[in-house]
């Protein structure tokens, strides 16, 4: 009974999916769905969000799951076991947990979506994709496969870029989208080019059978080129150094999309790509995870410090983000497995919060810029409360969620033997310092202070917007509490997985107890974070607009670092750059290679068939007299072809009579 | 007395190959036509004689068979070129090349 | 009383031996029926949506035989592999999974139909009778187990489609196509029945089986050659194989839309059913004196060939989706030339997905000059921005005939070039050549493409709205294109068992 019930998990992914084809059959056939759409959206995702529920409920109770697969195409090749590509669900306590995280976020943003959305022309088309991407994300979450998996990342590509895009009438938009598109690009090739090395490995794409294999694969350095070249694939879809310049402009899709894709789920595809991997990672040489420590660690400290300057309040939230993703590979590459995914969970909560708050603030004064906003706190006070939890959740204050997963990386760091570790905690600790600046910055800028008189006339945004960022702060606060004290969230995951994670805890950089350790960390973690805030407080909740971020512009050696700062430090100039000064002249070069030789041969064998077929089509003269002379030629022919052995021995036997020589 | 079975059979063969001749040379539709009958004469005339020289009566009911399936198909065939003639005022098979290459 | 009691049972009696039948004798009785109904003036409109039931219906039999093939209903008992009329006819997963295309292509065509017949056109009746008629030619071809029976199955088959080619009587282009394809398709059928009369003559039975065990202790191996022959030229025809082709272009592009899709999509699929049933059962044991796998290797060649690059040169669409079914039809050939099981197979996937591609893409073409864009390839242009709905559905079905996925082309393709090259030896050129063609191929199927997404519409081009039926059925084909892809296993399973149950019966009597 169990296992028939089974196969109803496979409408996690094909619940949304339907949705969107029934959409867009509705749309092919002339009925533009509007707001209905998002209603049917709204049920797909229910179904998926209730199953991954109920999955969880199950696996965290103990029960074995799955794994169910189908087989997709199964061929014969000659001489060996028949090719096999299995598509599959896998319900262990990784899935279980993000697929529960995802499921229920994507219910809640799409509630909010009907209220933000409302009114919109192209609402069929962002529901659809919204559902498409929905169904792609929680596919590629309980993949069982790497080969699923990548087309569930490129179809959640391809939704983002629609996303993104969604007003499609702003220039900025469509460039941002295909800003996202390119930059991601690059990672997906490096993924693509590990699934090959990783077929030609491992001869399967299945992640139990990976498992099992590469405890027995003794080249390590193997083992790190793959492990990299996912990786890769992760530095681009989670928008790492130095693929990180698509995700700030990517902002210019709609509030409910950034909160989804771009704060709680899409980004966080590559850090589950990496958690998934882990056994690749574990095994290989230490480059690879340290490769991946550093990369994190600087993105936290790279993209924390550029979210100081920015007033558009979804743009700092975009740098936010990147920082928190840095974390979460920082947690991963010092083998913090449970760190990374707890803080991935939680920051899930707590951004999709802030977007959506953002959004509702955004939806009630008409602009992104904060500087339009102020004092909405009267305004909107379950937006502003809701918002403040998650702020203090975010900056790390005690016994908030973030505070749990922050100081269990931080932690990690210290116990691990990485490269420069110590360097590495510097790089986290002080992060987090700037984590709880900027954020309070915005919400002081918001919703303290004098309202501007954009401001004035705000109201809290309609039901379907509010009761969705209400709901979220509770898991916002309190996730970190419950999966600590309840789930045991640390044994949860690495006792299932098996996951050797303690071969980096070997060497800790400082050499301490770990129990006084803990308490330092945890001490300093929170000191760093009330020092951000105050420093915040200082600058713009008790007086604004007298020394703060801004008064730097004007001053010296400060207004460099301001302006450095204010360009994202030159990074996109710096592509633009190289793509005009080296990347062009080579493709121009490439081309004239191409124009003269390839394509002088394949146009040479185009023109040849053009040929051919000019004189071809001549046969065909319209004349029925032609066509039965043309079936006498065919019979001759066959004729011919059929008794060609015949007709051979035949001319053999007359050659041998009459000129006697032969066989 | 009895007709010898090569000769039954050559007797379809010249019949098939003037239908085929006809088919290639007449540029009338009406004459295709015919030639066309003709050449499925052939085809019955072997299953007859098939048939007979072998004693299974068979042969010939296929024949019989095939005989009204011709019938039917020359009713619809003329129809057709009756539609022809009216709409082009020919039924010349080498001036009907509208539709080519 | 006691009389109508017996009749029933009789009849009753009689419908439970002939029970995998109920198809093709639902559709001849509903055929019938039509003209009638025809007569009746205020009925018009209602004949499309009959002849369109009694396909379901048809279709869910075939589809209840396929899958529950031991289930009974009720006082009715049925096995799968019955042979009817002293093993003349045989039902089972060859026969039904030919049925099942012939029946989805004859459903897709009658719904789209149901716009193309416009409410004031004269003989609606007829045209409704006679595409169901030449639906049960067809499904008496794929049960076929007798030449003879062949025969007059696709006779039926051909003589409802020459009338229907011509239906519109007053259209000239519609009258030409007919004629052509009448005289042509009379001259392969009086090959074809003097080709069976010698195989008959050489082995002195008509059904595969005999012919199978005779063939190799005939006299006159010289006879079964000729009859070999001469059917090859009769299956050419209906196959549109090169040299045999010379009809097709004109009739595809001459027809009514909806007779192109038939024709393109179902009926020439009744050639591959022959082909290799006639082949690979009847004349499988003498493979070595009949070297027909040679013959349909160098058409093979020949046809893919010559539909791709003449293909490259059409500006209609209609006249490009003719040359292109030419060249699909090559593909196909290449699996009956190698006739491996799993070539068989892929053969037969391959006509699957070929038939909801070429359909599907011939009813785009009929549904879009139904709301005003014309034939040319420069008429749609912008498309992309004019019909969104329907510029995806032509994109995926182009696609899907390029053999390039997410659609069933790429997979069938790839089974078709896969067994080729696994079976060795000289059909490995078969699958290299057709690679080549593939790769030709795209550059037409590109070409439409990229006039429908980079050009800018005509100014003054307004939204296009495709008539519900013709979308309907655009939009079912391209979804069954999609499912071709998604649930390749589960369609090449069913080709695979078709492909198996076909060479089981040369057990059969």
């Amino acid at each position: 009974m169990l296992e028939h019930l089974l196969y109803l998990t496979w409408l996690i992914p094909f619940a949304p999916f339907l949705v969107f084809g029934f959409i867009y059959l509705m749309a092919a056939l002339g009925w533009n769905l509007g707001q209905a759409a998002g209603h049917l959206s709204l049920i797909g995702v229910g179904i998926s969000a209730l199953l991954s529920v109920v999955i969880f409920a199950d696996v965290s109770s103990g029960v074995a799951l799955g794994p169910i697969e189908v087989v997709w195409v199964s061929f014969p090749s000659s001489g060996g076991p028949p090719l096999q590509y299995t598509m599959g669900l896998q319900f262990d306590h990784l899935s279980a947990l993000v697929g529960m995280v995802v499921g229920i976020l994507s219910f809640l943003i799409t509630l909010y979506s009907l209220g933000y959305m409302r009114g919109d022309v192209g609402l069929h088309r962002y529901y659809a994709h919204i559902s498409l991407f929905i169904g792609a994300m929680l596919g590629l979450v309980y993949s069982n496969n790497y080969l699923m998996m990548f087309i569930m990342w490129e179809l959640m590509g391809l939704c983002s870029y629609l996303l993104i895009g969604h007003y499609n009438h702003k220039p900025e938009a469509a460039a941002a989208a295909k800003k996202a598109f390119l930059v991601t690009r690059i990672g997906d090739v490096s993924f693509l080019i590990g699934l090959v090395v990783i077929w030609n490995t491992f001869g399967t794409f299945q992640f139990s059978a990976i498992e099992q294999a590469v405890g027995g694969i003794k080249d390590t350095m193997l083992l790190a080129h793959i492990a990299l070249l996912l990786f890769g694939g992760a530095v681009g879809k989670s928008a790492q150094f130095p693929l990180h310049v698509w995700l700030p402009d990517a902002m210019e899709g709609p509030t409910p999309v950034s909160a989804l894709i771009h704060a709680a789920t899409m980004v966080k595809a590559g850090v589950f790509l990496v958690a998934r991997s882990y056994p690749l990672f574990v095994h290989a040489d230490p480059i690879a995870l340290t490769t991946v420590a550093w990369v994190g660690g600087f993105t936290a400290i790279f993209a924390a410090s550029m979210a100081l300057v920015f007033f558009d309040i979804k743009r700092v939230l975009a740098y936010s983000t990147l920082s928190q993703l840095g974390y979460m590979f920082l947690a991963l590459g010092v083998g913090g497995y449970s760190a990374g995914i707890f803080h991935l969970m939680n920051h899930a909560f707590f951004k999709a919060l802030l977007f959506m708050g953002a959004g509702a603030c955004i939806h009630a004064v008409h602009s992104n810029d904060m500087r339009q906003m102020g004092g909405l706190f009267k305004k909107m006070r379950w937006t502003g409360l809701a918002m403040l939890i998650a702020t203090l959740s975010i900056s790390g204050l005690p016994l908030l969620s973030g505070w749990w997963s922050k100081d269990e990386i931080l932690t990690d760091v210290l116990l691990s033997g990485v490269w420069h570790a110590d360097i590495l905690y510097f790089f986290g600790l002080f992060t987090a310092v700037l984590t709880a600046f900027y954020m309070f910055r915005l919400w002081f800028l918001t919703f303290w202070g004098t309202p501007s008189h954009h401001a004035e006339h705000a109201v809290e945004a309609p039901p379907t917007m509010v009761v969705p960022v209400v709901l979220l702060a509770i898991p916002a606060a309190l996730s970190g509490l419950l999966a600590v004290y309840v789930l045991d969230l640390p044994d949860f995951l690495e006792a299932s997985e098996g996951m050797a994670g303690e071969l980096f805890f070997q060497l800790g950089a400082f050499g301490l107890g770990s129990v006084s350790l803990e308490l330092a960390g945890q001490a300093l973690g929170s000191v760093m974070a009330l020092l951000g805030l105050y420093i915040a407080w200082v600058m713009y909740g008790r007086r604004y607009g007298k020394r703060n971020v801004e008064y730097l512009k004007d001053l010296g050696w400060a207004g460099v670092l301001y302006r450095t700062l204010w360009n994202r430090y030159y990074i996109d100039q710096l592509y633009v750059g190289f793509c005009t000064m080296v990347i062009v002249p080579f493709v121009r070069l490439q081309a004239r290679f191409d124009q003269g030789g390839i394509d002088g041969l394949v146009n040479g064998i185009a023109s040849a068939a053009f040929a051919l077929g000019a004189s071809l089509r001549r046969l065909q003269t319209g004349i029925v007299s032609h066509y039965a002379a043309m079936i006498v030629l065919g019979i001759v022919l066959i004729a011919v072809v059929g008794n060609a052995q015949t007709l051979a021995g035949f001319l053999d036997e007359l050659a041998r009579q009459n000129f006697g020589y032969g066989g | 007395m009895a007709v010898p079975q090569a000769a039954v059979l050559g007797l379809g063969a010249i019949l098939f190959s003037l239908g085929f001749y006809g088919v290639l040379t007449r540029t009338n539709a009406i004459a295709i036509l015919m030639s066309v009958e003709v050449m499925l004469t052939a085809a019955n005339i072997n299953f007859v004689a098939f048939g007979q020289y072998s004693g299974d009566p068979a042969g010939q009911s296929y024949a019989l068979i095939s005989i009204a399936l011709a019938a039917a198909e020359v009713a619809v065939g003329l129809a057709i070129l009756i539609t022809v003639f009216k709409s082009r005022g020919t039924i010349d098979v080498s001036r009907i090349n509208v539709l080519r290459w | 009383m006691s009389d109508l009691a017996d009749l029933l049972s009789q009849l009753n009696a009689s419908l439970s031996d002939h029970i995998g039948l109920l198809p093709m004798l639902l559709l001849t009785i509903l055929a019938l029926l039509l003209l009638p109904l025809s007569q009746v003036r205020s009925f018009q409109r209602g004949l499309g949506v009959f002849a369109l039931l009694g396909l379901g219906v048809a279709t869910a039999l075939v589809y209840e035989m396929f899958a529950f093939p031991h289930l009974g209903f009720g006082t009715f008992e049925r096995r799968l592999d019955e042979s009817y009329f002293g093993g003349a006819m045989v039902v089972n997963a060859w026969s039904l999974f030919f049925s099942a295309i012939f029946l989805v292509v004859a459903l897709l065509v009658c719904l789209a139909s149901l716009s193309e017949v416009k409410r004031h056109e004269p003989h609606q009746g007829e045209y409704y009778a006679l595409l169901l008629l030449a639906t049960v030619g067809m499904l008496v071809v794929a049960s076929a187990n007798d030449l003879f029976l062949l025969f007059i199955g696709i006779e039926i088959a051909s003589v409802s489609t020459f009338a229907l080619t011509a239906w519109r009587k007053k259209d000239a282009l519609s009258s030409e196509a007919a004629i052509k394809f009448f005289l042509i398709g009379g001259l392969s059928a009086a090959l074809l029945l003097y080709g069976i009369s010698w195989v008959y003559g050489a082995t002195g039975s008509v059904q595969l089986g005999q012919i199978a065990a005779a063939a190799p202790h005939t006299t006159h191996p010289e006879a079964l050659t000729l009859g070999a022959l001469l059917m090859i030229a009769g299956f050419g025809f209906k196959f549109a194989a090169v040299p045999f082709h010379g009809w097709a272009p004109d009739v595809y592009t001459g027809a009514p839309t909806t007779i192109s899709a038939f024709l393109a999509a179902g009926s020439k699929k009744m050639a591959v059913v022959a082909a290799l049933k006639v082949f690979v059962i009847g004349f499988g044991t003498v493979a070595a004196t009949v070297h027909w796998q040679l013959i349909f290797g160098v058409l093979a060649i020949l046809t893919m060939t010559v539909g791709n690059v003449v293909a490259l040169w059409q500006t209609d669409i209609k006249r490009m989706l003719a040359y292109s079914s030419i060249g699909q039809a090559g593909y196909i050939l290449i699996a009956v030339a190698v006739a491996t099981p799993d070539a068989i197979a892929a053969g037969l996937y391959h006509s699957l997905t070929h038939a909801l591609m070429k359909g599907g893409a011939f009813l785009l073409v009929g549904g879009l000059a139904a709301a005003g864009v014309g034939y040319k390839i420069a008429d749609w242009e912008g498309l992309g921005r004019r019909s969104p709905g329907m510029a995806l559905a032509a994109t995926l079905l182009l696609l899907g005939l390029a053999g390039i996925p997410p659609t069933g082309g790429f997979f069938s393709k790839f089974f078709i070039f896969a067994t080729a090259v696994a079976a060795g030896d000289w059909f490995l050129w078969l699958a290299v050549i057709g690679l080549l063609n593939s790769a030709l191929s795209l550059y037409y199927y590109a070409k439409v493409i990229r006039a429908i997404y980079k050009r800018p519409a005509k100014a003054g081009a307004k939204h296009v709205h495709v008539p519900l039926p013709y979308a309907a059925a655009v939009i079912l084909a391209t979804i069954g294109v999609l499912a071709t892809f998604f649930f390749a296993n589960l369609g090449f399973g069913l080709a695979s068992e078709a492909a198996e149950s076909l060479l089981t019966l040369t057990s059969l009597r």
